[in-house]
């Protein structure tokens, strides 16, 4: 499978075929003697073994991935290479009985073979991965220059040395201060800030503005947004249909969490299992919210154990991407070909999510919670005031017995005349229910007609049944066993009977049954559906009361008309039966589900019905306060604006199985909790026992942990340079790439953890070291060597990132709308972007400041993200996203040059200009644009050709607005306006 | 270093940075680039002794362009291409469990009852195609056609069916084909991107802008879905009030501004970007012309079946051969909605609808490739996610279920032998017992004729190479000219 490496593999392997592979390859030993290593020679070399000789597979009992198992059957002579089966074979002169097949079509190169025999000479020594090593402490080399800031620095430069390279100097202040706001906050300086630093003679002037960097509350949005990428949040639920879902309060805590400095390990804690821990607060329920962010698929006819299946397996990927830095998703079908991760491995750490449930929680703001407490207050002061709006006193023996007895008459089973439908073909079966089966379309309506055996008809009861024939067995019709009544009419030889009103013991919100007996057209009608995937398949009822009693004679005949809609079509109900009663009003004000326990026997009640009873009746005599019921369902809708997504524990925990090749409906041995086997060591811990998320959370954090701080600095560094220490910051496996800086990673992975986990301090350090500060100019021996800089001899001219496109474009022009948090926002888009999804979404283009709000907060549909996003490569909230794309495209070029928002803005920003001084001239105009573009005044060529242009304009014929919002674009679309440099 | 001299070093510079701007502008990899930077070079030769196998062609291809007919929703076989009397005779009949044992269904039950069909087929051609009556125009076309009739699928929702055939994975987030084959061809066209999506039917397909994703692809290689109407590409236009000649002044200001600054930086990556703004000042002009079909001869119109000004599939049967004369890699046409389960019309009045659409564009655009001698070089695709089951599924109206175990769909042009049918399914058309094609068969086929090896087209991401074919896929070479 693996025949080649991306672009910059090649690059690199050509370059060492130029002969500078001892500088590549191991910079550190430059000066010295050669010398084999396992880590950057060998393996490479043996993993073209290890898939069929390896953890996974053993062809003839062959193993080659460690030094016991390769000597075994001597494949590897420690010490003679001649003697070693794996030199013979692989340089076996019969193409049959050479290694690899030669059908793998990656046979090894003469000197590949020289390295192999060269080590196993040498003693054929493995070493072990490096990243499952603990870190290590190491002290900076002893270097001291002037150019050295802080502790990194000497790490950078002692590499740098080695080879014979220079480190760059200090960028300018104008373009080190754009650089740092824009790491830290994503907005550029004002040019008040800049004059403010441009003056500032102190030494630590620099050092000044880091801290008031980091005490921005936009440095929290800013480092939430990375955050959010590895999160894959969106505001969508994802696949086909992608409703909209309520997660924000999720990113506003990020935000707050990022700068209020939460400890790193906390974060974790809290984001993985803040619902464990003991007494949580609403925001630590809140933080779980990090594995909510997973896509979710509301197709119909899907399987809901399939995509619940899904979901656990990207919350299990993804915690090993963020925290471990490794692929753990490849052991979900097979043992890890190459990384030490067995299957079994996998599905223990399945394990820790497979027992999560999904509850929807209710998220106020300090405002929001003041004004339910102040309602609340006002309902408590009502009952106060008038104890009959308060839950009646428990209903006494007597009162109970009053109800027993009017229960006599109860509901019975009408007998059925007749029972037509529209469409469908109706069967009354033996037990007098009705089930339908047929055409299943939309405009349906069924007529009923029965008799009564009471001599009184005050309410009819319909229940909604469940049937094997049905999808999913019902009760209605619909793909998931839905249906939607839209309207009843009751009638007796054609005279409308008039229905007083409507009760059902189970509602899909917004679907109520008293929507049936409605005479308005916008009825919705009555649904028992649950709202999700996975239907009701429950049975219901309702009773409808007449306005008027009835007295019925023996040969009375009824007619029960129900009315479905046209749309949705098909979803009628399948199967229902229709009873009648004579009960008066102490029985039919009874709850539903109180007169069911009522009817359910003739016997005393057993202590758990009556208080089931009792529960039932006080509920509903609440419900009958008028003032009380308004004030009560302004709570619950306050209560309720705000929503969002957390983890729980279930109930009743699921057991968990290895899914055989991967597949939900191939289970297999059942696992626990637990963590992978090659961290072993690393076992038990010492204050839990359960194994559960909390434990999970404290593993990762431990401080002998080797991976996940380290995972975590090396991401912090790739912030601030554009790529990190390890290049494959999503794999410390044997895969991923050596650090080109171990002792440098290491030093600032245990600092980061010896610094409590502070992720300020971290950046602090970073951004106020020379290695940060260098200017990114780019020079010719440095491209020579170090064509990828990867040694860090200047720093990286790095393309903005979508939303800080934006963000600097706004505040640029003065358009900046500084609010932090809240519901995500619609800034214009072109409307044509719709016509590629499934459904037409709601883009309601936001007023006022909410257009100009950052673009952190644009409302993200995952399957149709604003073409910002999409254009300039943010991440695609489907996988974790630890690295985003640099792209350089046309289509960019279109968006920055013609897009309406970016062009109302230059029109915008030219027209401060030119109300500024109307004696300004054109130069002077020129560089207030240039101070608050690239925070510093135009070259001589700059204003050359910007002068140009503007004469240009003006001999067209343009008016100075126009010439100048030509100006204007023209800075925002150069390359310098989308780059730190 | 310093054992080097002088020359040798600036030429591996020069090497490194040509490398780095090759890379990053291969969607606009033609003359223009190059010549920008007074280079007379090909881009081939340029990189020629810099890499041992990176990008394709990895031998000679057959094909030049793709176009992709996605017939979205899944068309039933049995309906169109696939007369099956054991199943007429079997209807009403609940299907055998031989067949259904173990196999899930979207919707369906599997004591479901098997449906026969109404229509009547008849053998056209030399080959002896079975078409219905819902296909007439597809008659004059069938020996210039190799008939997949053993198709086959893992997955049975449309999304992630959808994503499978574009992306060889049920799970979004990997990159598509065209992305795939922009990544490993390049582009032929200096104006226009190489993979292009074009959309027609009532609705978007599901799981939208995912399957022209390009993934963990850069994404200069993801599809850019045109516009229905005047305005194909987002913000093509220029502001209001503002001529082209206008928009040229400000094109060659940034254009200006960024040498400036390139030679200021040093940084190769504004070169790039210098060449994205020529190619979208480009686009400025030819995407109009493009969709512009004035100089279109009457006769090509109505062969197509176009309206002037509607847009419609066969319109964008004609912008996809437009495209193809214009140098583009990838084209997919996705057609809204073959979904048919039996809603307010009947499968065949669903059908009779949809196929008026589909069947003469169809059949229009390969007479008109043929034509114009387009048609060796261009392979074009026919088909849907998956199929449609044998078995009734109820609703309004009856209908069918998605079925992944045996479908039809088909290929003509790039190299693919003409008027061959291959792959049989059993007699109520259940499953494949003949030539099955699986696709990634499919991809790996397609690939193979674009000149790529699918194992060898490979990009590493989260410590694996990928590849479209996952760790699948055959070419099959049986259906090769």
């Amino acid at each position: 499978m693996i025949t080649h490496r991306p672009l910059q593999n090649h690059l690199l392997a050509n370059v060492c075929l130029l002969g500078l592979a001892g500088l590549w390859v191991h910079p550190i030993h430059a000066s010295e003697p050669q010398k084999t290593s396992f880590a950057s020679d060998i393996r490479p070399i043996l993993s073209k073994c290890i898939t069929c000789h390896g953890p996974s597979k053993q062809e003839n009992g062959l193993r080659l991935d460690n030094a016991r198992d390769a000597a075994k059957l001597k494949a590897i002579v420690a010490g003679h290479a001649s003697e070693s089966g794996l030199i013979k074979r692989v340089t076996s002169a019969d193409p049959d009985h050479r290694m690899p097949p030669a059908e793998t079509g990656n046979p090894l190169t003469p000197k590949q073979v020289e390295t192999l025999r060269n080590w196993i000479d040498s003693g054929a020594e493995y070493t072990p991965h490096w990243a499952f090593q603990p870190i290590t402490n190491p002290q900076p080399p002893d270097i001291k220059t002037a150019w050295v800031k802080n502790s990194i620095d000497p790490f950078i430069l002692s590499t740098l040395n080695r080879l014979s390279l220079t480190p760059s100097p200090e960028a300018d202040k104008a373009s080190l201060l754009r650089r740092v706001s824009l790491d830290l906050t994503g907005l550029p300086p004002t040019p008040a800030e800049s004059i403010a630093f441009q003056n500032d003679r102190r030494p630590d002037a620099y050092e000044h503005q880091v801290q008031r960097l980091l005490a921005s509350p936009h440095y929290g949005e800013r480092q939430a947004r990375h955050w959010l990428d590895l999160a894959r949040y969106a505001d969508s639920n994802g696949y086909t249909i992608d409703g909209p879902r309520s997660i924000w309060p999720w990113r506003d805590w990020v935000i707050k969490a990022l700068n209020q400095d939460m400890p790193f390990d906390q974060f974790t804690l809290e984001q993985l299992a803040g619902d464990l821990i003991p007494n949580a607060t609403q925001e630590q329920i809140l933080a779980t919210g990090f594995h909510r962010n997973t896509a979710f698929n509301e197709e119909g006819g899907t399987d809901p154990e399939q995509f619940r299946v899904e979901r656990t397996i990207d919350r299990t990927n993804t915690t090993g991407t963020v925290w471990l830095g490794m692929t753990v998703g490849c052991a979900q079908c097979h043992d890890h070909k190459y990384d030490p991760i067995r299957q079994r491995d996998y599905y223990q750490l399945f394990a820790y999510f497979n027992n999560v449930d999904e509850p929807k929680i209710s998220v106020n703001s300090p405002k929001v919670q003041a004004e339910v407490h102040q309602l609340k207050r006002q309902l408590a002061n009502l009952e106060t005031q008038n104890p009959l709006a308060r839950s009646p006193a428990l209903p006494t023996n007597d009162e109970i017995n009053q109800f027993r007895f009017a229960s006599r008459n109860a509901f019975q089973i009408a007998p059925v005349t007749n029972a037509i439908a529209l469409k469908a073909s109706l069967e009354i079966q033996p037990d007098q229910s009705i089930l339908a089966s047929g055409t299943n379309a939309g405009g349906e309506t069924y007529k009923i007609q029965f008799k009564s055996p009471f001599a009184k008809l005050s309410a009819i009861r319909l229940e909604t049944l469940t049937d094997p024939s049905l999808p999913k067995t019902g009760p209605g019709r619909g793909s998931n066993g839905q249906f939607r009544l839209l309207k009843v009419r009751l009638s007796q030889n054609n005279q409308n009977l008039p229905l007083a009103s409507a009760d059902a013991d189970i509602e899909q919100t917004g679907f109520p049954v008293s929507e049936t007996i409605q005479s308005t057209p916008m009825a919705k009608g009555w649904s028992t559906h649950s709202g999700k995937s996975d239907g009701p398949n429950q049975p219901g009822t309702a009773i409808f009361r007449l306005s008027n009693e009835m007295a019925v004679s023996a040969d009375s005949i009824f007619t029960l008309e129900l009315q479905f809609p046209d749309k949705p079509a098909g979803a009628a109900i399948g199967k229902f039966r229709i009873s009648v009663t004579d009960a008066g009003t102490l029985f039919l004000n009874l709850p539903i589900p109180a007169q069911a326990i009522i009817t359910s026997t003739l016997a005393p009640l057993e202590p758990s019905q009556k208080q089931a009873f009792i529960d039932l009746v006080q509920l509903k005599s609440q419900k009958a306060d008028p003032k009380a019921v308004r004030l009560r369902t302004l709570i619950r809708t306050l209560e309720e604006t705000t929503t969002s997504l957390a983890l729980s524990v279930p109930a009743s925990p699921r057991t968990t199985r290895i899914l055989q090749r991967g597949d939900f409906l191939q289970p297999g041995e059942p696992v626990n909790a637990n963590t992978p086997q090659v961290f072993d060591h690393l076992k038990p811990i010492p204050e839990k026992t359960a194994p559960d998320r909390v434990q999970l959370a404290k593993w990762l954090t431990r401080p002998d942990h080797p991976l996940t701080s380290r995972v975590a600095v090396n991401r912090e560094w790739q912030k601030f340079f554009g790529s990190g220490l390890v290049e494959t910051e999503n794999d410390f496996g044997l895969q991923g790439s050596l650090p080109t800086h171990p002792e440098l990673l290491d030093a600032l992975a245990s600092r980061f953890m010896a610094d409590g986990w502070s992720l300020k301090r971290l950046h602090y350090l970073i951004v106020t070291s020379a290695t940060y500060r260098q200017s990114s100019r780019h020079r010719p021996d440095l491209n020579a060597m170090d064509p990828q800089n990867r040694y860090f001899g200047r720093q990286n001219r790095l393309r903005l990132d979508a939303e800080t496109i934006r963000d600097n474009a706004l505040a640029v022009t003065g358009q900046f709308a500084k609010t932090i948090g809240g519901p995500p926002v619609f800034p214009p888009q072109p409307a044509e972007l719709f016509q590629f999804t499934q459904s037409q979404r709601g883009w309601k283009t936001s007023t006022g400041p909410d257009r100009y709000r950052r673009g952190l907060y644009t409302w993200i549909w995952r399957q149709s993200r604003h073409p910002l996003l999409t254009t300039f490569d943010a991440a695609d909230a489907l996988t974790a996203c630890t690295r985003r794309n640099r792209s350089n495209t046309p289509i960019q070029a279109l968006h920055l040059a013609n897009d309406p928002v970016f062009v109302e803005l230059a029109e915008s920003w030219a027209k401060q200009v030119l109300a500024l001084d109307p004696s300004a001239s054109d130069t002077t105009r020129l560089q207030s644009l240039y101070q608050a573009s690239f925070n510093r005044p135009p070259a001589d060529p700059e204003t050359a050709r910007l002068l140009h242009l503007i004469s240009s304009e003006r001999s067209a014929g343009h008016s100075e607005q126009l010439s100048w919002t030509t100006i204007a674009r023209v800075l925002m679309n150069t390359d310098e306006f989308i780059t730190r440099e | 270093m310093a054992q080097y001299p002088p020359e040798f070093q600036a030429k591996m510079q020069n090497l490194i940075h040509r490398r780095h701007f090759l890379n990053d502008c291969r969607i606009g990899l033609g003359g223009m680039a190059l010549a920008s930077l007074g280079d007379t070079l090909a881009p081939n030769q340029a990189l020629a002794g810099m890499e041992p196998e990176p990008f394709g062609p990895h031998f000679a291809p057959k094909a030049k362009t793709v176009i992709f007919l996605f017939m979205a929703g899944g068309p039933s076989q049995l309906e169109l291409f696939e007369p099956k009397p054991t199943l007429n005779k079997l209807a009403g009949q609940i299907t055998p469990d031989s067949f259904t044992k173990g196999k899930r269904f979207a919707f369906l039950k599997p004591n479901a009852k098997l449906l026969g069909t109404k229509e009547k087929f008849q053998k056209y051609g030399q080959c002896g195609m079975d078409l219905s009556g819902h296909l007439p125009f597809h008659r004059e076309i069938v020996d210039d056609i190799c008939w997949l009739r053993g198709m086959k699928t893992d997955v049975f929702n449309h999304g992630p069916a959808k994503g499978f055939i574009n992306t060889g994975s049920p799970q979004f987030g990997r990159p598509s084909m065209g992305s795939w084959l922009s990544y490993g061809l390049g582009s032929e066209s200096k104006d226009l991107p190489a993979f292009i999506v074009l959309q027609s039917g009532p609705r978007g397909p599901r799981g939208g802008a995912a399957h022209w994703s390009s993934g963990f692809l850069p994404t200069r290689h993801q599809g850019v879905p045109f516009l229905k109407g005047n305005t194909p590409i987002l913000d093509l236009a220029p502001p209001q009030g503002r001529s082209r000649t206008d928009e040229s002044r400000f094109y060659e200001t940034v254009k200006g501004l960024n040498e400036i600054r390139e030679r200021e930086t040093g940084d190769p990556e504004i070169a790039t970007r210098v060449a994205a703004y020529e190619m979208a000042f480009r686009m400025q002009a030819t995407a109009p012309d493009l969709v512009d079909i004035h100089g279109e001869s009457p006769l090509t119109l109505k062969r197509y079946g176009v309206e002037s000004g509607k847009p419609s599939y066969a319109m964008n049967c004609l912008l996809a051969r437009r495209l193809v004369e214009r140098g583009v890699r990838f084209i997919q046409l996705y057609h809204t909605d073959w979904d048919h389960h039996g809603g307010p019309l009947d499968l065949a009045d669903s059908l009779t609808k949809i196929c008026r659409e589909v069947d003469q564009p169809t059949t229009a655009l390969i007479q008109d490739l043929k034509l114009r001698g387009l048609l060796d070089s261009t392979l074009v695709v026919w088909g849907g996610e998956f199929g449609r089951t044998p078995m009734g599924e109820s609703r309004e109206t009856i209908g069918r279920d998605h079925h992944i175990d045996a479908y039809t769909m088909w290929m003509a042009g790039g190299g693919i032998k003409p008027g061959l049918l291959y792959g049989k399914s059993d007699e109520i058309g259940y499953n494949v017992i003949e030539n099955q094609m699986h696709v990634h068969d499919l991809q790996a086929t397609m690939l193979h004729q674009l000149g790529l090896d699918h194992k060898r087209l490979t990009y590493r991401f989260q410590g694996r190479d990928y590849r479209l074919t996952d760790v699948h896929g055959e070419v099959v070479h049986k259906i090769l000219a």
